[in-house]
């Protein structure tokens, strides 16, 4: 599922994706895409850290990232994460 | 064994979910401990992993939810009653099912353990002396008590090994063999 949202970035962020989206091919709003995936990446593994040293529980983690309880199980398994 | 007579525990939603994903002599593990012991959970743990999951269209959640129907888990509700102590929960961070959980761990006064994964939950059950285990504890436990059979609790350990730090599991699967 995808959803749509429309957004304006500073000068700076615009050239960044202007570089990335040329080195890529692709698109500026591909670019944004890709580092908004590797920016919610980052953050889930920052998390995980986060409730492996007791600092936050599942439910925490999960209620940050937008996620049911369910969904986040599913995200740790996925990517291979344990309890 | 009467079920009145089962030792009672008291399942969080990680471990719930582990122990009916994973199937051991093909039967989901939660069977295996179902055989032995009776189940609560709180309604809060309910919603997230028979309501969510069926939502969600995972079909363990459709065992779950019909071993809830059954009786085999039984669900219970909870209450914020005593004010001093939610102000304490709300300090550690804990989120509105932790704090369900605890609950029912202080409301219900003869369950044996309260399973749980969860690092953070895990602290602040032992620091109100509530009897947290993780699942693998649980697992050797069984063993120990003779309730379950050794082949059985290894195959478990081995079993639900994805989802654990790998320490976890050759800690159990050592001691239960009595070489730690």
């Amino acid at each position: 599922m995808t959803a749509e949202i429309a957004i304006q970035v500073d000068e700076r962020i615009a050239r960044y994706l202007e570089v990335q989206a040329t080195e890529k091919q692709q698109s500026q709003s591909e670019a944004l895409v890709a580092l908004v995936d590797e920016w919610y990446e980052g953050t889930l593994y920052q998390l995980h850290q986060r409730y492996l040293t007791g600092d936050l529980t599942l439910r925490g983690m999960a209620r940050q990232l937008g996620l049911s309880y369910r969904e986040l199980y599913q995200a740790l398994e996925e990517r291979d994460l344990s309890f | 064994m009467s079920s009145q007579t089962l030792p009672e525990l008291i399942f969080d939603a990680s471990s719930l979910i582990a122990a009916v994903r994973f199937e051991v002599e093909g039967h989901p593990i939660l069977d295996h401990i179902l055989a032995k012991c009776q189940i609560f959970i709180p309604e809060a743990v309910k919603i997230e992993a028979i309501d969510e999951g069926l939502r969600g269209g995972y079909p363990d959640a459709v065992l779950l939810d019909r071993r809830a129907k059954s009786g085999s888990l039984t669900v219970i509700g909870t209450t914020p009653t005593q004010p001093n102590l939610e102000s304490v929960i709300d300090d550690y961070g804990l989120e509105e099912g932790d704090k369900a959980f605890l609950r029912l761990c202080r409301e219900r006064e003869n369950y044996l353990w309260a399973v749980v994964d969860d690092r953070l939950l895990y602290i602040v059950l032992n620091r109100f002396d509530l009897r947290p285990r993780f699942l693998p504890d649980v697992i050797e436990w069984l063993v120990t008590e003779k309730m379950w059979s050794l082949e059985l609790g290894e195959a478990t350990l081995k079993a639900i090994r994805p989802r654990y730090r790998v320490g976890f599991i050759s800690h159990s699967l050592e001691r239960i063999n009595g070489r730690l």
